[in-house]
This record gives C-alpha cells, sequence and structure tokens, in this order.
C-alpha cells in the first residue's frame, strides 16, 4: 500500500518538457542578457552556473534557486583557466558567454573548447563579421540585438 | 613590408617609433583619443583612432595588404581576438600578440597566434636575474 502511494506521487510530480534534458549550463556575465537567458534555462529545470567578476550582481538572481543551489552564482573571471575550473567547468554540457565583452566572450568559449572540452559554446558579439570568423573554429555566435536570449536557448536545447 | 600595430600606449608608441626609423611602413589603431593624440603629434597620420575588433576600423589602416600584425594593448582578451581576426579573416601572415597571464600564453599558441610575447614572465626571469646576487639561495 505504502509503495502505491509513492509511486503515484512520484507520478503527480510536475514533469519537465519531455523533449529536454537537463543540462549543465555554465553562463559567463550575469548582466541583462546573462540573467535573462539564465531564468529562462532554469525554468525548464537546467542546473545553472552563472560567473561574474562583480559579487554584487548576483543579488539580481532568483534568491530561493540559489538556495536549493538550482543556481549556482561564482566570483570570477571567466578567461581564466584557474577560476573556470573553480567552477567545474569540465563538466559543463554547455557555455554561454554573455558580457557586454565581444572579445571576453570570444575568449572565454575558446578556453572552454579547448581547455576544458566543453562540446557546446555560444558567444554573445556585438559585431556582425565575427560570425564568419568564429563559426568556423567551433564557438557559434549569437549577434547582439538578434532576439539574442531566445536564440541561445533554442540553441543550447537543440 | 607594412606592420599594423594595435595599441598606441607604451609598447604599441615604443615599437612603431623603431619600425619607422628603420624605414619600414607602420599604422597604429588604438581607440583611447588621448593616446593617440599623443603619438598622433610625434609620427602623424599614421596613427588612427579606432577599435582593434571592428572590421571597418581595421580595413581603414589597410590591415588586408599588412605583413605583420602586432597586438599591443594592454587588455589580453582584445590582444587575442584581434589577433585571431586578422589571422583568419584577412590572412595576415604573421600575427604577434603581447600576454600578461602566462596561464594564457599557451592558449594564444594554441589558437594560432605566431609570436607570444609573455611579458609578465619577461620581467619576473630578468629580475631573478639580475637580483640573484643579492639572494643567498636560488629562487
Amino acid at each position: 500500500m505504502k509503495e502505491n502511494v509513492e509511486k503515484s506521487n512520484l507520478e503527480d510530480r510536475p514533469t519537465q518538457k519531455p523533449i529536454y534534458r537537463a543540462k549543465r549550463v555554465l553562463i559567463v556575465g550575469c548582466g541583462e542578457t546573462g540573467i535573462r537567458v539564465t531564468n529562462k534555462l532554469s525554468d525548464s529545470g537546467n542546473i545553472i552556473k552563472i560567473m561574474d567578476l562583480d559579487s554584487d550582481v548576483f543579488a539580481k538572481l532568483p534568491q530561493k534557486r540559489i538556495e536549493t543551489t538550482r543556481i549556482v552564482p561564482i566570483t570570477g573571471d571567466g578567461t581564466l583557466e584557474r577560476d573556470l575550473r573553480r567552477a567545474a567547468a569540465q563538466e559543463s554540457d554547455i557555455l554561454i558567454a554573455s558580457t557586454g565583452s565581444t572579445t571576453v566572450n570570444l575568449m572565454s568559449c575558446q578556453v572552454a573548447l579547448h581547455v576544458f572540452q566543453i562540446p557546446k559554446v555560444i558567444c554573445l558579439s556585438n559585431y556582425d563579421y565575427i560570425k564568419d570568423v568564429f563559426g568556423s573554429l567551433g564557438v557559434e555566435v549569437i549577434v547582439r540585438n538578434q532576439a539574442n536570449v531566445d536564440a541561445m536557448f533554442d540553441y543550447a536545447m537543440m | 613590408m607594412f606592420v599594423v600595430i594595435a595599441g598606441a600606449g607604451k609598447v604599441g608608441s615604443n615599437l612603431a617609433t623603431w619600425i619607422l626609423d628603420a624605414g619600414y611602413e607602420v599604422a597604429v589603431i588604438d581607440i583611447d583619443s588621448t593616446k593617440v593624440r599623443t603619438l598622433g603629434n610625434r609620427l602623424g597620420d599614421v596613427v588612427l583612432l579606432g577599435d582593434t575588433i571592428s572590421s571597418n576600423d581595421l580595413e581603414r589602416c589597410g590591415i588586408s595588404r599588412a605583413d605583420i600584425f602586432i597586438a599591443a594593448t594592454d587588455v589580453e582578451d582584445v590582444n587575442l581576438i584581434s589577433s585571431q581576426v586578422v589571422k583568419y579573416r584577412y590572412e595576415v601572415p604573421k600575427t604577434a600578440a603581447v600576454v600578461f597571464n602566462s596561464e594564457s600564453a599557451e592558449l594564444f599558441e594554441l589558437l594560432g597566434v605566431d609570436v607570444v610575447l609573455k611579458v609578465t614572465d619577461m620581467i619576473v626571469q630578468g629580475l631573478q636575474e639580475r637580483l640573484s646576487e643579492s639572494f643567498a639561495v636560488d629562487l
């Protein structure tokens, strides 16, 4: 009898969207875009680590999810191997670099690709042509103002 | 020979002066208008105000016919990315970049920068060599 109750409880649990498997996502840059993409990815059940140089910006993240470690803020420089290692970058499925600096984002993505072998890296860019250069080097480039949060989400979940 | 230098700071400006004195063509690009004005007063219109990552600004300094590109700004990620851009987009035959974090130097090399100048290492090594007499034990 008890077993049955437990079983039905399991079945009653709100199921996550079945087409997505929960992923471990490392986000570099806790600015407006970083926060929006964090919220969206967290809403669909993914585990988020978010890194920024300035720990004050983490106050804008949903505190409830930080308490339950669904979102883990880490203070550090996303272009440095040692700081990314602190965020367990080697265990991440995806890195999204969303700082305001295109060069920081590109460097962070390439450290992720080549040092940590993260299979999927997404870079926010302020320059259009960057897509042509770094697309062929394994970085998915999303140009700002191109409905970027939705685009990053779709690509991350692909 | 034509050399494009990113960064009109101490490294960039001394380098540009040296290359001009040696009789070669040079262009310097920097985003800081004060630095551009200071160096421009000395070297003339080979110093341009612009963004090292912007394709328009790079093209304005004639990047497509450059033989060597030297990234000598004080921002490491700018040095890396601009070197990659000129190498892969403009096919500049030789790229050099200044790096401050010795940890990042290996990455620069891996990502195709031909000459990586580890300035912090150079300073530390230089000091170790010259100050070694002052220490009783080898550092």
